[in-house]
């Protein structure tokens, strides 16, 4: 319980330590897509990259299309908007470049994760957890998009009764540790014999950064959504039948903690329809095969649109939520209590358009004031011809494109990295996904559902709504990796129990968890382990490498079961590698 | 060849088994580790005892409709208001941290998990992460003859560091002033008529730590010097829209600072907890949002080199905490990167004006990452020296009502302990 670095005295030589804000190079805000520069004057000397962080102000914005709650990625927050991110010198010397960088975060903080590790993103970076005053009861995982209460991008209901349709967002600060080899090392970096540092990112697109809450989607765990108590407003619970003329429905509040305004994930305006959880089945592959849906008849679409909401006792004594809407006649299916409410407001014939803007970008750098003793001595060394090494973990990503139509794929990698320590390939959904079907994940590759009684549950279905973020299992048979001229491990790797959603094959996760920690990442959840998959390889052990340099590095991979591929996909091969700065007078060679 | 021993010391100021409580004019407790040829291993200190809470003088147990309550988050720490080791012969001062319990509010919640607050320091030390499961397992338990066991280490800088103290120079003591009951015992609603004569008890009190004899004949005469970090307390009131706290800290090896904030009004008040973790408040039930944070040393910025302009400055009805406010006050605590167990969340940490007494209503007994703070050396650890500088803080504040606000800053400090035959000096 004693924290020990807090009470124990540490003996070294004392460094000044001091904190600098650096605004972006043009000072003005961004939007997706966009480049974000950062200068990092040699005048600093010396940083200590692991308490350098970007911050900036998020606001999302819907600017057309149906009206919903959106936020920025629950698991990775705000990292989401960095696509691309390159380090360089002064000089425009390249130190490292991580393409799909938000990716890369998304597989470490999936993995690397626990309550404590999400409590401290969510503080800090943007992302969400699970608000237990809005918890759900539904039988579903802990959900990390269910808060509407702390959200942190749009305010919570004060009222008790709302006719406004106005959108809540607001702003968020957030402060992003970069997950670089540079930024994430312990070791002093001396800018003052690299001439400074250039950290350049490049946005990402909208359609990939927006979440809808999960209590309010059909596609992700539906059993947590509110549920129809009754049109009548008593306590107990009461159906209606098609053609039945309805202009509200009160909301059972004994379900998922929907019993007041602030807990209701829904908002005046946004479109719903009403879903039968209990009889909705969706297949191994994501087709919904049997969906029993009460909408409104009479309206393009069917959904039901928000007009007002109140938290009322209605003709009973339980408090309760009010959702009216124009009156209409009930058409689909007879509406009983197993009936949840469902947002279609990303599945409209006018599209959902949501934006991102980013102000107030400052990356704040430690600045370490070294002893003049040491920095006379590294200047009189470099001076006389020395020659500093600067070593680091750094991530290389090597892109693969692969089709849905494949059984037999094998992956070339032409590998150039001399100190290479793991390699993690994430199959990523690579199918043209617009920003709504990403936001309310529809219709998106099917990642899994529980099962009761050996029965699938599809109220419990999720479909991924972090498109090109995480990899897709998708009915993979086995893996087996070429190099060295030798089939690495001398069997092949079964992964057919993840992969057909069914259940854990084992091995594949072993070999995860060493390519993770070879990778620099402490395993401390599996929780992911389908809904994120990896194929991970640990080239090295210890404080071993691996040179992989002129070999031919092959990765095999059958999707030869039942059930072919659902979606293409674009693999992400990381290669954690060691790479080693030279630093000699001004040149800087990149060791890789 | 060494052995260790485990010693059991009871009070030296009470009779053995004494039931000890502040209400009964008991609020000190000494024990005596004595003098011997072995060596102290301070790390394995533990304060014993089984703990217990009265609805009234006649020890009658709180029921659900006492609404009864004491800080969830803190256990028995919430009774202990300083603590303090001395030399047994010459009293010369090791290590005193006044405020203890205030302390303890905010470093425990930061440093510890829910995972550790459900498990083991429920068990040892009855905290409880959830208010009504502390009320319903601790406050409220019907055995008042058997009461609450625990079993808590003595947490500071003295018991912290892992070097082993002679006692063959001298022994050493260790008090506990207990807290006043209206500290520790505060109200769930706004009703306190059930309770007002009620208080906490401790009974058989026992301090437990290991020895080590290690078989050679010591030398009281050899000098000994540790170092291990500290902290020393600071108190300060805030009513205005733009607070301006300058002190002399009087410290030369200064790691860092953090603080909490707590309504006057609701220190030794039955009706609310004065151990809760709390951003400013301008009254019982709205927020006095911190537009603007900064930290000076001799009135020049650090080591933030830049103003701390929050949400609320540009968006007052904000209800998210500050994630810069947050970051730099856990990171004053321990180092950001390297805090791998907080109660710290948005759930608890936010900015929120609510009804009536919403505070209580969050788990941990008001907010786990509530506070400010910088830390001023999270490298070396040989700190900034503020012994002959002043050390700053620049707060602008929505605080536009007379709400005086308790401002708790604690100083975590490196100290450095020489021993010498019967010299005993504490560097600062």
């Amino acid at each position: 319980m004693p924290v020990k670095s807090f009470w124990s005295s540490d003996n070294k030589i004392p460094i000044g330590q001091s904190s600098v804000a650096i605004p972006s190079d043009n000072n003005l805000n961004q939007t997706a897509g966009q480049k974000v520069t950062f200068h990092i004057p040699g005048g600093t000397e010396f940083i200590n990259p692991k308490e350098t962080y970007f911050r900036c102000d998020v606001k999302i914005d819907i600017t057309s299309g149906p009206k919903t709650n959106l936020q920025l990625d629950s698991d990775i927050g705000a990292q989401v908007l960095i696509r691309d991110i390159t380090v360089s010198t002064n000089q425009g010397v390249i130190l490292e470049e991580i393409q799909g960088y938000n990716t890369l975060v998304a597989a470490m903080y999936d993995y690397d994760t626990n309550d404590n590790f999400r409590n401290k993103r969510a503080l800090t970076e943007g992302a969400t957890v699970n608000n237990p005053l809005v918890g759900t009861n539904g039988g579903c995982p802990v959900l990390q998009k269910n808060d509407c209460l702390t959200n942190p991008y749009f305010k919570r209901e004060t009222a008790t009764t709302t006719t406004s349709d106005a959108l809540a967002f607001k702003t968020m600060k957030v402060l992003l540790p970069l997950h670089t080899g540079i930024f994430q090392n312990d070791k002093v970096f001396p800018t003052m014999l690299t001439d400074g540092l250039i950290v350049t990112m490049v946005l990402a697109e909208n359609r990939q950064v927006f979440r809808q809450l999960d209590t309010v989607s059909k596609y992700r765990f539906a059993y947590n959504n509110p549920h129809f108590l009754n049109i009548t407003g008593a306590d107990a619970t009461a159906g209606i039948t098609v053609g039945d003329n309805v202009s509200h429905i009160f909301v059972n509040p004994a379900h998922n903690s929907m019993n007041s305004l602030e807990n209701f994930p829904f908002r005046v305006g946004e479109t719903f329809k009403l879903l039968d959880a209990r009889t909705y089945v969706v297949d191994s592959a994501g087709a919904v095969t049997t969906e029993d849906v009460g909408s409104a008849s009479g309206v393009a679409g069917g959904s039901f649109t928000i007009t007002g909401l109140e938290e009322t006792v209605g003709t009973g004594a339980n408090k309760k939520v009010k959702v009216s809407f124009a009156s209409g006649s009930l058409s689909g299916s007879n509406v009983d209590s197993d009936f949840v409410m469902v947002s279609t407001a990303c599945e409209q014939t006018a599209p959902l358009v949501a934006t991102f803007e980013l102000s107030n970008l400052e990356l704040i750098v430690q600045k370490l004031d070294m002893p003049v003793a040491y920095k006379s001595s590294l200047m009189n060394s470099m001076k006389s011809g020395g020659t500093m090494v600067y070593d680091f973990l750094s991530y290389s990503n090597y892109r693969f494109s692969t089709l849905k139509s494949e059984s037999v794929i094998n992956l070339r990698l032409p590998l150039q990295n001399s100190r290479a320590k793991a390699i993690w390939c994430i199959p990523t959904d690579a199918e043209t996904r617009s920003l709504s079907q990403n936001t309310g994940a529809v219709s998106t590759y099917f990642q899994c559902q529980e099962e009761y009684g050996g029965t699938a549950d599809s109220g419990t279905s999720c479909y991924s709504d972090r498109v090109g973020l995480e990899g897709c299992a998708d009915f993979c048979q086995n893996y087996q990796w070429l190099y060295d001229n030798k089939l690495q491990p001398n069997r092949k790797v079964e992964v057919q129990k993840t992969c057909d959603k069914v259940s854990i094959s084992q091995q594949h996760l072993v070999e995860l968890e060493k390519a993770l920690a070879m990778g620099g990442i402490e395993c401390r959840s599996f929780r992911k382990f389908n809904r994120n998959f990896i194929i991970g390889r640990a080239l090295a052990l210890g404080d071993g490498s691996y040179d992989t340099r002129t070999k031919d590095f092959s990765l095999q991979l059958e999707y030869t079961g039942a059930v072919s591929q659902q979606v293409n996909k674009l693999w992400n091969c990381y290669v954690c590698h060691i790479r080693g700065l030279q630093i000699s007078g001004a040149d800087v060679q990149v060791l890789l | 060849m060494s052995k260790n021993y485990n010693l059991s010391i009871s009070p030296a100021n009470h009779l053995a088994n004494a039931d000890v409580s502040y209400r009964n004019g008991n609020p000190v407790v000494r024990f005596e580790i004595g003098e011997s040829n072995r060596v102290l291993l301070p790390s394995s200190l533990r304060l014993v005892g089984t703990y217990h809470v009265y609805k009234d003088a006649a020890k009658a147990a709180p029921v659900p409709a006492t609404n009864l309550e004491t800080p969830s988050n803190l256990g028995v720490y919430a009774a202990l208001d300083s603590l303090s080791f001395r030399t047994q012969r010459s009293k010369s001062e090791i290590e005193t941290i006044s405020g203890y319990n205030s302390f303890m509010s905010t470093y425990l919640p930061a440093t510890t998990s829910l995972q550790d607050g459900i498990g083991h320091l429920n068990e040892s030390s009855l905290i409880a992460p959830n208010p009504q499961f502390n009320r319903e397992t601790v406050v409220e338990n019907a055995s008042v003859t058997t009461g609450n066991s625990f079993c808590i280490p003595l947490i500071s800088g003295f018991t912290s560091s892992q070097n082993p103290y002679p006692l063959y120079s001298q022994g050493v003591e260790v008090t506990l002033q207990l807290a006043p009951d209206s500290q520790v015992m505060f109200s769930s609603g706004t009703d306190s008529s059930g309770f007002v004569n009620g208080f906490y008890e401790f009974k058989d009190l026992k301090l437990i730590c290991e020895v080590t004899d290690t078989g050679e004949a010591p030398d009281p005469s050899a000098p000994v010097t540790y170092e291990y970090n500290s902290i020393s307390t600071f108190y300060n009131t805030i009513n205005s829209t733009n607070a301006q706290i300058s002190l002399n800290l009087g410290q030369s090896r200064v790691l860092g600072v953090f603080g909490r904030f707590v309504p006057t009004s609701f220190i030794n008040n039955l009706t609310q907890n004065g151990l809760a973790t709390l951003y400013p408040r301008k009254s019982a039930t709205e927020s006095a949002d911190i537009q603007q944070v900064v930290f000076t040393r001799g009135g020049e910025r650090l080591p933030l080199i830049y103003n701390l302009d929050t949400l609320q400055r540009t968006t007052p009805l904000d209800e998210t905490a500050d994630s810069q406010i947050v970051r730099n006050f856990l990171n004053a605590i321990v180092e950001f990167s390297k805090l791998n167990r907080t109660n710290a969340s948005p759930v608890n940490t936010f900015v929120k004006n609510d009804s009536t007494y919403g505070y209580k209503e969050t788990l941990q007994g008001g907010a786990a990452g509530a506070g400010i703070g910088c830390a001023f050396d999270v490298i070396s650890g040989q700190g900034l020296d503020f012994s002959r500088v002043p050390f700053g803080i620049q707060m602008e504040l929505d605080l536009d009502k007379d709400f005086p606000n308790a401002f708790y800053l604690y100083v975590h400090c490196k100290q450095t302990l020489v021993m010498s035959g019967d010299n005993i000096q504490v560097l600062q």
